[in-house]
């Protein structure tokens, strides 16, 4: 085990330690370097997915019984050996590096492992390989790679040992044959403080050679021990015997003889990668009324739930929820519409909850475990501030879909909501800045409530109603292509299910404020005027309104560029947001103001790359952006400085201002415009490259 | 508690053989750390900082293990017997003033036996574990009441549907057979008083009359209980310890030569005027020879062996359930001595100090003195506890040691409990058999 992987660990060791509820951080279960170290199906994951990159540019594939392959390799790295060489296909020899020795603890040893053997049919498979590599400490490591050859001679042996000796990355010429590879390279440090570092990963790369109920190799698992968070033993009944592997049809029923058919993944194409090499020999099935791999894939949810090492001998198959034709929107426009609807009501909630946030009179800093009083209030304004960031998200992805089904995005905000049916069937509000009365944050639970399981009869359309619908009926829609579907109906779901999370978080963020009518724990009263033009915290008003201006901007940027950075871009914007609108709204709330969170206009074109931001204004002072026909796009240099140009065209003037804190607040804010714009910057370079 | 936590108080980073660990105070909870965690939590240990890491560990409010509330007065299930506040040896240490506490020599009718053995019974929620422990001075010198009560007490409770045992603390010299036998038919935990070898027990303890040495007497008795067939259930040596004791590693091989379950020390705090106690700088020494004595203990713990050094044993245990508590003992709670004369004191040695009577047997356990002392006695209430990271496994120290003497043994509570924890450290990860072994040795129970 790397030594980095035991840091900064805190670990029970009495039993008080052990059953205390608190313990920080995850389950020990559930860290990478405490799993079952081990490759078999159904544990957390396939270590030998972790080590097939230990040495930095080569891609090792350590699953075949063959031995270790080269799959693939960083073109630019210049290692010594052609593609041609690769092409032909290039094994793993010998792996080297630093083994922690069993009598002097703490001294590595360098040493190699030879993957082929002197002797005809010695070698080792890629678990072996990989069983070795993983014992390597952080430090110099190596691979030797050579053509499919079955055998090592002794002068090859001792030519790679010269140049292993040496430390050098060369080849060793073979006179007509493939070139021997010596790569010497640092292991690849994968674990930082047990946590595997995902920029080294694809999605589903370290749990791809796993069994799972909808993978094929689930009924295979033939050792006794499950996952060890998943029983491998359960019983049929209560008091009945324990069965081993429940991979069974139906309990009590007396199943058919399945059939026998060929494997769904031909044996030896896991094994060899090579689809010329696969066994398509047809295996019969194990045993009678056990699922057999074809029905497990079909019908893996058919497999019962255990509970408490028991079968549950009944599932209730709950259809997926529907709405009759007439309740689903005809056609994309109103689908698109209703997207440009919500998209101004996200972002009205967003600023409802921010300043529900900034009324509270909550410490900056989380108080003192014994300081219940002030923790309650730190607890209750963050968990609003937690779900304003939330909604700024689902802003953004609403905008999302709403470019990608060709519309046009919306960065106006609502003033209220609107019987978008013509049903009467709503919930009638209009948006203000209101303090976090307990009316309020009954608004806020009222308007994140679950929906889900929409009833037309019966229910209002709640703003998660809306989703359900539009989830409904973007799925029937025959306007909009599959590819299409697959992106916004993930993007709806995730949207339909934080709402659900929200709605226990307005609750218990009642739980958490003093019980009405003590709002003695408010510092801002509802529907702020604006300040009078000699208050001294009139800058600072102008400089929240001209913050708030560049959240705007810089979401138009995030909607512009789509999901092109990962959403790095948003992060971005959040750090603005903490960075700079936050800061400065504590500010002219100490000097006395409120944040109005004031629409502002829009007074450039901007092409975006996806679209064409347009001043058009709308609804109520708000922006509205027009999609127009595709005119030169600006350098993202240009974009990135028209973004936060309000505050810096403000930040000029006020750094030279006679207000002592004005002026240092405008010289910390060009700091935090700088590092937004090259935040972005780096963000949008890396994703052209 | 809206006072800001003193972290130096609820942490502390100390080490073993195995490396960093972490003591956090409430609920005595025992964690491994690694080095550069170790080093960050002291950095900010030392600043009086809570450290990030120790946020959500650091419980407050309802989240404690510990609160600052007051225990309401629990169901007394213990009660000591002072058969006789007489003693047939004199030892120029004894709390008791050999026996007498201070005033004339006197032993209990056995009407004031029945009453507070009635009273325990009838007093107690169904199915109860109750015990009775007979004190003295030296019990035997009223082995009459002693016989009896043990007869009556073991009866009435199976009657009343309770679990009676039993303790005695005795010095074992006037001990018959008919006392042996008795100890060994009624569950017994017995604790006899031996202070070294011939040399220095006899030294401080001599036989009142004078004839014979006191040393040969208790060895004696004490061979009248090993014999196998009369064996008590549990039988303990108790060595108290003054300033002139000397070696105790020695002393402790000497006491477990006998066929002892355990044996352990106990220093003299608080003891008649002009007679040998421990001031604060002779108990720098006495730290020093329980912890050589407790790094025999962990080398034979950590050999797969079992040393039955009780002090040792007994912080083991402890430490590994994490038991942690506002108070020093059950004195007063759950535990009350009667007095020959049928005054309720906290405890045995608090016999006949008014400041710690709780009521009488004729009245029954004054309830709301008892309430006032929990309220009065909570650690977290005490100076200089309050700030102490070991109050909870100390408690604030014996309450007729510090009403004597002030809490003159803190520096020794706390090396002696670091070196526990360090040992505890090492044990349960290299030899983690100890406890299973400890908890499930037969005789390993401790009863008093």
């Amino acid at each position: 085990m790397p030594n980095d992987l035991k840091s900064r660990k805190i670990m029970p060791l009495n039993q008080t330690a052990r059953a205390d509820v608190l313990v920080r951080g995850n389950p020990v279960t559930t860290r990478p370097d405490a799993t079952v170290e081990n490759t078999f199906p159904g544990l957390e994951f396939d270590h030998r997915n972790l080590e097939k990159r230990f040495l930095d540019g080569l891609l090792l594939e350590l699953h075949a019984a063959s031995g270790g392959w080269l799959r693939d390799y960083d073109r630019t790295r210049g290692f010594p050996f052609s593609q041609a060489d690769f092409d032909a296909g290039l094994k793993v020899w010998a792996v080297v590096g630093n083994i922690p020795q069993l009598d002097e603890p703490g001294t590595p040893r360098m040493t190699i492992r030879w993957a082929i053997g002197t002797m005809a049919n010695q070698g080792a498979g890629g678990s072996s390989i990989w069983q070795f590599i993983r014992e390597f400490e952080p430090g110099p490591a190596a691979v030797v790679l050579g053509p499919d050859r079955p055998q090592l001679t002794l002068d090859q042996q001792s030519r790679i040992i010269q140049t292993l000796t040496a430390g050098q990355t060369a080849a060793i010429p073979v006179p007509g044959a493939a070139p021997i590879v010596v790569i010497w390279g640092q292991r690849a440090d994968y674990l930082k403080n047990g946590v595997i570092d995902p920029e080294r990963y694809e999605p589903g790369d370290l749990t791809r050679s796993l069994c799972s109920p909808w993978q094929y190799d689930f009924t295979d698992c033939g050792c006794w021990y499950w996952a060890s968070n998943k029983p491998d033993m359960v019983s049929v009944t209560p008091d009945g015997p324990q069965i081993y592997n429940f991979q069974r049809v139906r309990t009590g029923e007396i199943a058919p003889e399945p059939p026998t058919h060929p494997p769904v993944v031909a044996q030896g194409l896991w094994s060899t990668g090579d689809p010329a090499g696969a066994t398509m020999t047809p295996s019969a099935e194990r045993v009678p009324r056990r699922m057999n791999h074809a029905e497990l894939i079909t019908g893996w949810e058919k497999l019962p739930v255990v509970i408490d090492d028991t079968e549950t001998d009944r599932f209730v198959d709950r259809p997926a929820e529907t709405l009759p034709e007439s309740e689903l929107f005809p056609d994309r426009a109103t689908i698109v519409d209703r997207l440009m609807y919500l998209a101004g009501i996200e972002h009205a909630l967003m600023v409802e909850y921010l300043y529900a946030f900034y009324s509270i009179n909550a410490p900056r800093q989380r108080p003192l475990p014994t300081d219940t009083e002030p923790l309650r209030l730190f607890e209750a304004a963050n968990t609003i501030l937690s779900v304003a960031i939330d909604e700024m998200r689902h802003f953004r992805w609403v905008n999302e879909i709403l470019v990608l089904l060709g519309g046009m995005p919306v960065v106006s905000r609502a003033t209220e909501t609107k019987d978008t049916n013509g049903n009467g069937r709503y919930l009638p509000h209009t948006f203000a800045l209101t303090a976090a009365t307990q009316a309020q944050i009954d608004w806020f639970i009222l308007v994140e409530q679950n929906s889900r399981a929409v009833d037309p009869d019966v229910q209002s359309d709640t703003v998660d109603g809306m989703y359900t619908r539009l989830y409904l009926s973007i799925e029937k829609s025959t306007e909009i292509s599959q590819a299409i579907k697959d992106r916004v109906l993930h993007l709806t779901k995730l949207i339909i299910d934080e709402g659900y999370d929200h709605f226990h978080r307005f609750q218990r963020v009642r739980q958490l404020l003093p019980s009405p009518p003590d709002v003695r724990y408010l510092r801002l009263a509802s529907n702020p005027m604006p300040l009078q033009p000699a208050d001294t915290g009139k800058g600072f008003e102008l400089r929240v309104d001209r913050s708030y201006e560049v959240i705007l901007n810089l979401l138009m940027i995030v909607f512009g560029r789509g999901d092109a950075e990962h959403g790095q871009l948003l992060e971005a914007t959040r750090i603005a947001m903490v960075d700079s609108l936050d800061v400065e709204i504590e500010n002219l709330i100490t000097a006395g103001g409120a944040p109005l969170f004031t629409p502002p206009s829009m007074s450039t074109e901007v092409n975006l790359g996806r679209f064409t931001a347009k001043p058009s204004v709308v609804m109520g002072g708000g922006l509205h952006v027009e999609r127009t026909a595709l005119d030169e796009m600006l350098d993202i240099d240009t974009v990135i400085a028209n973004a936060t140009r309000p505050l810096d065209e403000l930040n000029t003037v006020d750094v030279t201002s006679a207000d002592i804190q004005l002026q240092a607040r405008a010289s910390r804010s060009v700091e935090a415009m700088t590092r937004v714009r090259a935040a972005f910057a780096k963000a949008i370079r890396a994703a052209e490259q | 508690m809206h006072t800001p936590v003193d972290i130096t108080a609820e942490a502390r980073v100390f080490r073993s053989g195995r490396g960093a660990h972490l003591f956090l105070a409430d609920g005595s909870r025992i964690f491994n750390l690694d080095e550069e965690l170790a080093a960050s939590l002291m950095c900010s240990l030392s600043r009086r900082e809570i450290p990030p890491e120790l946020g959500d560990l650091i419980g407050f409010g309802a989240n404690r293990y510990i609160g600052d509330e007051t225990i309401a007065p629990p169901p007394v299930k213990c009660l000591s017997l002072n058969v006789a506040q007489a003693c047939n040896l004199s030892c120029s240490y004894c709390y008791a003033d050999e026996g007498r506490f201070g005033g004339k020599a006197r032993t209990m009718p056995e009407d004031i036996a029945r009453k507070a053995i009635d009273g325990l019974i009838a007093d107690s929620p169904p199915a109860s574990d109750l015990l009775v422990g007979f004190m003295g001075g030296e019990p035997f010198v009223n082995r009459k009441l002693v016989h009896w009560a043990t007869r009556y007490a073991a009866e009435t409770a199976a009657a009343a549907g309770h679990r009676m045992r039993f303790s005695i603390t005795t010095n074992a010299t006037l001990l018959t057979d008919q006392d042996a036998a008795l100890l060994s038919a009624f569950p017994f935990a017995v604790a006899v008083s031996l202070d070294g070898d011939r040399a220095s027990n006899d030294l401080q303890r001599q036989i009142a009359s004078g004839r014979g040495s006191a040393y040969d007497a208790v060895v004696a008795g004490l061979s009248s209980l090993t014999m196998s067939r009369r064996r008590p259930k549990h039988l303990s040596l108790r060595c108290t310890v003054t300033p002139f004791t000397g070696s105790l590693p020695e002393l402790l091989e000497h006491l477990l030569s006998f066929d002892v379950d355990e044996a352990g020390f106990a220093p003299v705090i608080a003891a008649p005027p002009g007679t040998p106690a421990f001031e604060a700088t002779d108990l720098e020494q006495f730290l020093a020879e329980m912890i050589a004595c407790g790094a025999e203990a962990k080398r034979r713990a950590l050999a797969g062996e079992i040393w039955a050094f009780s002090n040792f044993h007994t912080a083991m245990l402890q430490l590994h359930r994490g038991a942690h508590m506002p108070y020093p003992c059950g004195a007063g709670a759950g535990y009350l001595s009667v007095g020959s004369n049928g005054g309720l004191y906290g405890c045995h040695r608090l016999v006949d100090d008014a400041g710690f009577q709780f009521g009488d047997i004729a009245s029954g356990a004054d309830s709301a003195a008892r309430a006032a002392h929990l309220e009065r006695s909570h650690v977290d209430r005490q100076e200089p506890c309050r700030s102490c990271w070991a109050r909870y496994l100390c408690g604030g120290g014996c309450y007729h040691e510090v009403s004597r003497r002030g809490r003159i043994g803190c520096d020794y509570v706390r090396g002696w409990l670091e070196f526990c924890l360090s040992a505890y450290a090492e044990i349960s990860q290299a030899a983690p058999a100890y406890f299973s072994n400890l908890i499930s040795k037969p005789r390993g129970e401790s009863h008093a």
